[in-house]
C-alpha cells in the first residue's frame, strides 16, 4: 500500500471503524447472551420448591430486605466460620522453610577469630 | 590493608606504564626471544587493555547504558512495571557493552546465544506465549457482567489509528507507520508481534517505546484524566455488577474467539492464545495447565523477551532520528488513546439512564496496560470520593482493551501485510 493521504484515511478511519464495530457486535452478543443466562437463572429459581415453614411458629425466620432470611445468613456465616477455622487446623506444623544446618569449618570457627578487639569495643 | 594498597599501586603503575608505552613498545621486538621480560609484560598488558570494553567505549554506548540503568532504577525504586523494565533495562546495558562483537554476544550476531533467544521475538513466538499467560490470569467476569463497557476498550484503540496517520505524515512508510501506531494499544506483546511482521528493523525502538510508556502510565494518564473529566463526573458511583455464572465464564472465551477470529483472522495467534489461556483457567478442569501458563511459562517468556528486546538496542541502531520520532509518536499515541477512552465514556453517559451512568474515569482503562490503567482509575476515583471504588468496573474496559488491541493489530496486518 502506498503511503499518502488516502492511505491515512483508509487505514486510520476505516480501521478504527472496523475495530469499534467489531467490539460493538461482541458487546451486543454478550448483552443478549447475558439476558438469556439471566432468564435461565430466573426460571431455575422459580422451579425450586418453596421452603418448608418452620416447625415452631414463634421462631419464624426474620426476612431481611434482601432475598435471604436472617436464619439463612446466620447459617451461612456459621458454616464459613467453621470452614475457615477447620482450614486453619489443617495446616501442618512446619514453620521453617529450610533447616539451616551448617557444618563446622575452621574458616568460620570462633577460635580462629583474630580481630577480637572489634567485639570488645561493642560489648562495652 | 597496607599490603593491599601496595599491590593495587603496583598494578596501576604497570598499567600506566603500558599505556604510556603504547606505540613506543614494538610488539615484534617484545615478542622476540631476546626482548626483555618487562617489554613482554608491557606488551601483554597493552593488548589486554585494548581488548577491554573501555577502549571501544563511545558516547552512544554511554547514553544507552545510562538509559538501561535508569530503567533498572525505575523498576526497583519506583516500582514502574518491574517485571518488564528490570530485564529490559539490564538487556539495554548488556547490549551496549562495546567490544564483544567478535565473541558473539549480541542479538544481531548470528550464532550468539542472544541471537537464538531473539529469534522468539523476531519470529513472533513470544507474544502469543505471553498472551496465553495473560489469558490465564485475566478475569473477564466484569466484562461479561457489563458488556457495554467493551466500547471503552474499542474507543481507546482510536489512538492506534490516529498515530498511523501521524506516522505517515512524519515520513514513515505504511508498514513502519502501522508498527509505530500499535504502540497506542499499550500492549507490549502485540506491538512486538506486529512490528516483527511489518517492520522488523524498528523492533528494538518500538518495543522499548511500548514498554516504556506502559511503565509510565501512572505519569501520563492522571493529568489527562483530571483535564478531561470534570470533578462532578469523577464522583459518579456506579451500581454493582451482577453475578456472573461459571457457565458464562466458560462460554465467553469460546464465543468471543469465534466471533473475533472470524472478523480478524490475522489476530488469531494472539486472540487464540489469549482465549485458550482464559478457558484453561475458567474450565476448572485444567488447573495444572492454567498454573503453568500463568506463572512459570509466562515468567520465563517475559524474562527472555525483556532481556533480548533490551539487548537489541545497540547504540548504533537505536540512537537515530527515527527512534526519537518513534518515541514522540508513541507518547502521542498513548495520550490520544487515553483521551479517546475518557471522552467516549462521557459520550456514553449522555445515552445512559441516571442509575446506569458510568464513571468516565474508567474510560482511560481502555488502553490495555493491565492492570495498571484500571488501578489508576481507582486511585483517581478515590481522590474525589474516598468510598467510590472503581477498580472492578475499570477492569472491564481494561481487559476489553487487550481484546481491542489484538483486534486492531489484526486489522492493521490485514490492511498492510
Amino acid at each position: 500500500m502506498e503511503a499518502n493521504g488516502d492511505t491515512a484515511f483508509i487505514v486510520g478511519v476505516g480501521g478504527a471503524m472496523i475495530v469499534i464495530c467489531m467490539m460493538m457486535i461482541l458487546s451486543l452478543v454478550f448483552i443478549i447472551f447475558g439476558k438469556i443466562m439471566a432468564k435461565d437463572l430466573r426460571l431455575k429459581k422459580v422451579a425450586k420448591p418453596a421452603p418448608q415453614k418452620a416447625a415452631d411458629s414463634t421462631e419464624a425466620p426474620v426476612v431481611l430486605k434482601g432475598k435471604l432470611s436472617a436464619n439463612t445468613v446466620a447459617a451461612i456465616s456459621a458454616a464459613i466460620y467453621q470452614y475457615m477455622d477447620e482450614a486453619h487446623e489443617d495446616e501442618n506444623a512446619i514453620i521453617t522453610i529450610d533447616r539451616a544446618a551448617k557444618s563446622y569449618s575452621p574458616w568460620s570457627s570462633k577460635i580462629y577469630v583474630t580481630n577480637r578487639g572489634v567485639f570488645k569495643g561493642a560489648r562495652r | 590493608m597496607k599490603r593491599f594498597l601496595t599491590i593495587v599501586i603496583a598494578l596501576l603503575t604497570i598499567g600506566c606504564v603500558s599505556l604510556l608505552a603504547d606505540g613506543v613498545v614494538d610488539p615484534a621486538a617484545a615478542a622476540a626471544p631476546d626482548a626483555s621480560i618487562l617489554a613482554k609484560t608491557l606488551d601483554g598488558v597493552t593488548t589486554f587493555l585494548k581488548s577491554t570494553a573501555f577502549a571501544h567505549l563511545n558516547v552512544g554506548n554511554i547514553v544507552m547504558m545510562a538509559i538501561g540503568v535508569i530503567y533498572v532504577m525505575l523498576a526497583i525504586f519506583k516500582g514502574f512495571e518491574p517485571l518488564l523494565l528490570l530485564p529490559i533495562g539490564f538487556g539495554v546495558i548488556l547490549g551496549n557493552i562495546p567490544g564483544a562483537e567478535a565473541l558473539g554476544v549480541y542479538a544481531e550476531e548470528e550464532g550468539s546465544v542472544m541471537y537464538y533467544l531473539y529469534q522468539g521475538v523476531e519470529l513472533g513466538i513470544y507474544p502469543p506465549l505471553v498472551f496465553l499467560g495473560i489469558g490465564a490470569m485475566t478475569d473477564f467476569s466484569y466484562l461479561i457482567a457489563n458488556p457495554k463497557l467493551m466500547l471503552l476498550g474499542a474507543a481507546a484503540q482510536i489512538g492506534i489509528f490516529a498515530t498511523f496517520a501521524a506516522a505517515l505524515g512524519l515520513g514513515f512508510d505504511t508498514k513502519e507507520a502501522g508498527s509505530i501506531a500499535i504502540i497506542g494499544g499499550a500492549d507490549g506483546p502485540t506491538a512486538i508481534y506486529v512490528t516483527g511482521i511489518l517492520a522488523p528493523k524498528y523492533l528494538g525502538s518500538i518495543a522499548i517505546a511500548a514498554y516504556s510508556y506502559m511503565a509510565l502510565v501512572p505519569i501520563i494518564q492522571p493529568p489527562l484524566m483530571r483535564l478531561i473529566i470534570p470533578k462532578s463526573e469523577r464522583g459518579i458511583v456506579m451500581k454493582p455488577s451482577r453475578v456472573v455464572t461459571q457457565k458464562e465464564k466458560i462460554l465467553f472465551p469460546i464465543i468471543a474467539f469465534i466471533i473475533c477470529s472470524m472478523i480478524a483472522p490475522d489476530a488469531i495467534p494472539l486472540l487464540g492464545t489469549l482465549f485458550l489461556g482464559n478457558l484453561l483457567k475458567e474450565s476448572g478442569v485444567t488447573k495444572r495447565l492454567s498454573d503453568v501458563v500463568s506463572n512459570a511459562l509466562n515468567s520465563a517468556v517475559v524474562v527472555v523477551l525483556g532481556l533480548t528486546v533490551g539487548a537489541s538496542t545497540q547504540a548504533s541502531v537505536f540512537l537515530t532520528p527515527e527512534s526519537i520520532k518513534i518515541f514522540a509518536l508513541g507518547a502521542c499515541a498513548f495520550c490520544v488513546a487515553t483521551s479517546a477512552g475518557l471522552l467516549f465514556a462521557r459520550l456514553m453517559n449522555l445515552f445512559l439512564s441516571k442509575e446506569n451512568k458510568i464513571n468516565p474515569l474508567i474510560g482511560s482503562a481502555g488502553v490495555s496496560a493491565v492492570p495498571m490503567a484500571a488501578r489508576l482509575s481507582e486511585v483517581e476515583g478515590l481522590k474525589t470520593n474516598p468510598k467510590n471504588h472503581l477498580l472492578m468496573h475499570a477492569m472491564a474496559p481494561n481487559v476489553s482493551g487487550v481484546i481491542g488491541s489484538a483486534m486492531a493489530a489484526g486489522v492493521l496486518l490485514s490492511f498492510l501485510r
